[in-house]
């Protein structure tokens, strides 16, 4: 089909020569803006979708475009582009530089030549150079094992996601840096039946690599631990309702963080003080031991990222310290009008969105308690094994999430397993109630999806076991 | 450029690298988004944009493709792409490239021409008054999270192989505003938002402020209550999210696929006397109406629940072959996505007496003014939530609760739905007038 040479063309680099990025630079500068940046991006983004043992969906995406932006003060002008022909760029740059009326004409730029940033993850098997047959047989392992693993599966979806993206941030301040970044993403969802009873199972595993993400755990264990999660919850009761003493397991259970603290340590909601923990370094905000750590630099986790979308190179940001408040994240804009630096959190979906503070990996380090040890603490609790997605309230601090997996903890035992329930805390309060923290910490193998402002970006949690003394179980059993 | 043509175009290349059927959906237009805080301009984000989607089949084996890169060598490389996918893909004997069938008569109003008339600084004077607006409206908001106007023009062209093509053009105007209420260190967010077809249309700025305003200050020092059962109230903003996960469990490819708790209750009662659903993609002015659905077919009304019995799940053109029926016209779609159920209009149809009357009717129970988080499992009913609002005691409104979830099956929500108001409001496609439940269970203290 002549494979190899369509993608070799799709591969070679497309992105407007310097001088064409200068200009638009320029066009962004003219009315008398401050700063000016052109963000280009080509994504490749290819699709594998199984359900009922056929393919509904095998495609590939194309996003290519420029988004520009032009600030003055704390007034940013936006315009983006489709596409990433130089006229439609430089046209997209005199819009976004029409926020500045002033007129007082254009600072000289020199951007420098293009550079790569220094990457945190490798790319081995780029997705690119694996055959949409093998992406298709890839997709059919997972299915097979979902199907295989019990009888009682009626139900499996797959879906493989893989994408190539190559961005290039250019700036008046001279910045001009380019990079690769690779995910591939592979989520099953498991439906099991019995006696009338259905249940579903969700697993995904996901990281910044390419195929050899599957080296790392196999479509088939990833199929079967989604079916296993189905099968188990057939037997599952009504989940209580009310307050209660809760563990949550390690790896995803790390939502806890993204959402009691992460979003609340965001430097957009820290400068407008729409956050509760705005202005408050320095104060004790959790319990002893708990530290807690924004790092986009760890290998191939989902999170991590060489450059932020504003070309700052990815951190690691200690934002508590042994319960101690410490640090907040950062994009550029946010961080100049407080007076400090970006710390490589200027985050977007895509071309067509402004950049904005956004977590990458945040996690805790392990602390020293056996996980058996957290356990036979608890009279009587909830164990919260699997963690789907959560949502927090900035301003009260309130945030939820929801436990896609649960068991009753009686006698310090783990016991039956219960239905769906969402948690509800308070991330000011909830913090304060964690009485132990495990050894056995790991980052999630899935990793997330978080939404803010409309705009999707990839992240991961991290988490050892901890134990929670008091938190509201949101379930029906009182 | 000639977009229709390029559809054409588009289609014939597919059927020259073999596809036996193949449609091409186009979507361009151009967007406005002002945001404003403390009386000055925040950001001003313009842009034209435009996509185009391929999905083409050989021998009933799909590739897809998108592209917002519309020169001639992408969309080369793209269908080749497609092509290839197609070449490695499954035959799936329900899929087709339906033909475009004739829309109905009647003008549903979706294209408002003020998107070009209506100059820039009066957007941004209007955003601008409801910020000040909800500024006025109490002493205690002292900063706002944002205040927004944001309007979009797309125009949608829809080309297969064996037709001419179709389009048409909908415009979309928003404003909306969350100020925050502080008091004592506390802070409250409020929230209010008006989308619109047409300008004229949109809720006045000073309302959208002064409601959103209203909505922070009410929840000023709002604690949970103790775990107990009660009567559930929604209002139209916080009621179209249950409606939303109605419409899902009336999917017809959850229906066949088995992921629906409404699994296999066709005719049957599954809710109250009260309980009515229906999609219709043809009100005129509203957000989800639209001449044709995502494949060409015509869009209509369908009843899904027809007081409390299933009448009727939504379908696009597989799903519909699938089940042995007709597509409803709900077939969702964008360039970047293959066609797959989705709403056009859907709602909660409305009662008689007046939402006032509905909350005053209530004896204990909770007016939900805000939700949290995910926790819908449409495959198993379960529901469980984050959830803020008002204690209702004896009909009257008696302080403001948050840190609480509400949690129930859904089947024994759509059961238990006890009272509907006149008060029918759409939030985008969805709708939903204050309705009552009349037991779940609130976790609190």
């Amino acid at each position: 089909m002549g494979g190899s040479d369509t993608r070799r063309a799709i591969r070679q680099r497309v992105f407007p020569h310097r001088e064409d990025i200068q200009k638009a630079l320029h066009a962004a500068l003219s009315r008398g803006a401050e700063f000016a940046e052109v963000y280009l991006e080509k994504r490749i983004a290819d699709t594998v979708r199984i359900e009922e043992h056929l393919v509904r969906e095998s495609s590939r995406g194309v996003l290519a475009g420029a988004g520009i932006r032009a600030i003055i003060g704390d007034k940013i002008g936006y315009a983006y582009a489709d596409g990433l022909d130089v006229k439609s760029m430089v046209e997209a740059a005199s819009v976004a530089g029409e926020i500045a009326a002033t007129g007082s004409g254009a600072a000289p730029v020199n951007i420098s030549e293009t550079t790569m940033a220094v990457p945190y993850s490798e790319t081995r098997i780029s997705p690119l150079d694996v055959d949409a047959k093998d992406k298709v047989e890839t997709a059919f392992r997972a299915d097979a094992s979902t199907h295989g693993h019990d009888p009682r599966i009626t139900q499996a979806m797959v879906t493989l996601l893989d994408e190539d993206k190559h961005i290039l941030i250019a700036n008046s301040e001279g910045t001009n840096v380019s990079d690769r970044q690779v995910l591939t993403t592979l989520r099953v969802v498991a439906i099991a039946e019995s006696n009338g009873r259905r249940q579903r199972g969700f697993r995904s595993l996901s990281g910044r690599s390419g195929y050899e993400l599957f080296e790392k755990e196999s479509p088939e264990q990833v199929g079967a631990d989604a079916s296993r999660q189905a099968i188990t919850l057939l037997d599952a009761r009504d989940a209580p309702a009310g307050s209660m003493v809760v563990v949550l397991g390690h790896g995803r259970g790390g939502v806890l963080l993204h959402e009691a603290i992460g979003h609340g340590f965001e430097g957009d909601f820290i400068r407008k003080k729409t956050s509760l923990f705005a202005g408050r370094i320095g104060e004790k905000i959790a319990a002893r031991g708990c530290t807690i750590i924004d790092d986009a630099t760890i290998p191939n986790a989902r999170g991590t990222i060489n450059i932020d979308d504003e070309g700052t190179p990815g951190q690691r940001t200690v934002l508590v310290e042994d319960g101690v408040l410490k640090g907040f994240i950062y994009d550029k804009l946010n961080a100049k009008l407080m007076n400090t630096l970006s710390t490589g959190n200027g985050r977007r979906q895509a071309y067509k969105f402004m950049p904005v503070p956004r977590q990458t990996n945040t996690f805790m380090p392990a602390g020293d308690a056996a996980p058996e040890e957290i356990m036979a603490s608890v009279g009587k609790g909830l164990y919260a094994k699997n963690i789907g997605g959560g949502q927090v309230d900035i301003a009260s601090g309130n945030f939820v999430f929801e436990v896609t997996e649960g068991y009753l903890i009686e006698s310090g035992k783990v016991g039956a397993p219960v239905r769906g329930a969402n948690l509800i805390g308070n991330g000011a309060e909830v913090l304060k109630k964690i009485e132990m923290i495990g050894s056995d910490f790991v980052l999630e193998a899935g990793g997330g999806t978080c939404g803010k402002m409309g705009q999707a970006v990839p992240v991961m949690d991290g988490l050892p076991t901890i134990k929670i003394s008091e938190i509201t179980v949101g379930g029906t059993e009182s | 450029m000639d977009y229709l043509e390029l559809a054409k175009d588009v289609t014939a290349k597919a059927r020259a690298r073999g596809a036996d059927e193949c449609d091409c959906l186009i979507e361009v237009g151009s967007k406005l988004a002002v945001t404003v805080r403390s009386g000055e301009v925040e950001s001003i984000e313009r842009a034209a944009f435009k996509g185009l989607g391929i999905r083409l089949f050989r021998k009933k084996k799909l590739g897809f493709g998108f592209t917002t890169d519309l020169s001639p060598a992408s969309l080369d490389d793209l269908v080749q792409q497609c092509a290839d996918f197609a070449g490695v893909s499954t035959a799936d004997p329900m899929a087709a490239v339906p033909g475009v069938s004739p829309t109905l008569a009647g003008d549903l109003e979706i294209y408002d021409p003020s998107i070009d008339s209506v100059p820039t600084s009066e957007k941004v004077d209007l955003v601008l008054s409801c910020e000040q607006a909800a500024f006025d409206h109490d002493s205690r908001i002292k900063n706002t999270y944002g205040t927004a106007y944001e309007d979009s023009r797309v125009k949608v062209i829809l080309a297969t192989m064996n037709s001419d093509p179709v389009a048409y053009e909908g415009t979309h105007f928003e404003i909306g505003c969350l100020p925050v209420a502080e008091s004592d260190g506390e802070k409250r967010i409020g929230i209010w938002y008006s989308p619109r077809r047409f300008f004229s249309d949109l809720e006045s700025a000073s309302y959208v402020g002064s409601t959103a305003s209203r909505r922070a200050i009410d929840m000023l020092g709002a604690k949970p209550v103790k775990t107990q059962k009660a009567a559930v109230v929604f209002g139209p903003l916080t009621g179209i999210e249950f409606v939303r996960s109605i419409f899902s469990a009336l999917d017809g490819e959850n229906e066949l696929r088995g992921t629906t708790f409404l699994k296999g209750m066709m005719n049957q009662s599954v809710g109250s006397d009260h309980v009515g659903f229906i999609d219709d993609g043809r009100l005129p002015r509203k957000l989800g109406s639209r001449p044709f659905d995502g494949e060409g077919a015509a869009t209509r009304n369908t009843v899904g629940i027809e007081k409390g019995i299933l009448r009727a799940h939504y379908y696009d053109s597989r799903s519909a072959r699938k089940a042995g029926t007709e597509t409803t016209g709900n077939a969702s779609r964008s360039y970047g996505s293959i066609p797959s159920v989705g709403a056009n209009n859907f709602y909660l149809a409305p009662g008689e007496s007046s939402g006032d009357d509905v909350i005053a009717g209530v004896e204990n129970g909770l007016l939900v003014t805000r939700l949290l988080g995910f926790g819908v499992n449409i495959t198993t009913g379960d529901y469980s939530r984050g959830a803020e609002g008002l204690w209702i005691r004896n009909g009257r409104i008696e302080g403001p609760v948050s840190g609480i979830t509400i949690a129930g099956n859904m089947l024994d929500m759509l059961r238990g739905i006890e009272c509907v108001g006149s008060d029918l409001h759409f939030f985008g496609q969805f709708g939903s007038p204050t309705y009552v439940i009349r037991e779940m269970t609130i976790a609190g203290e």
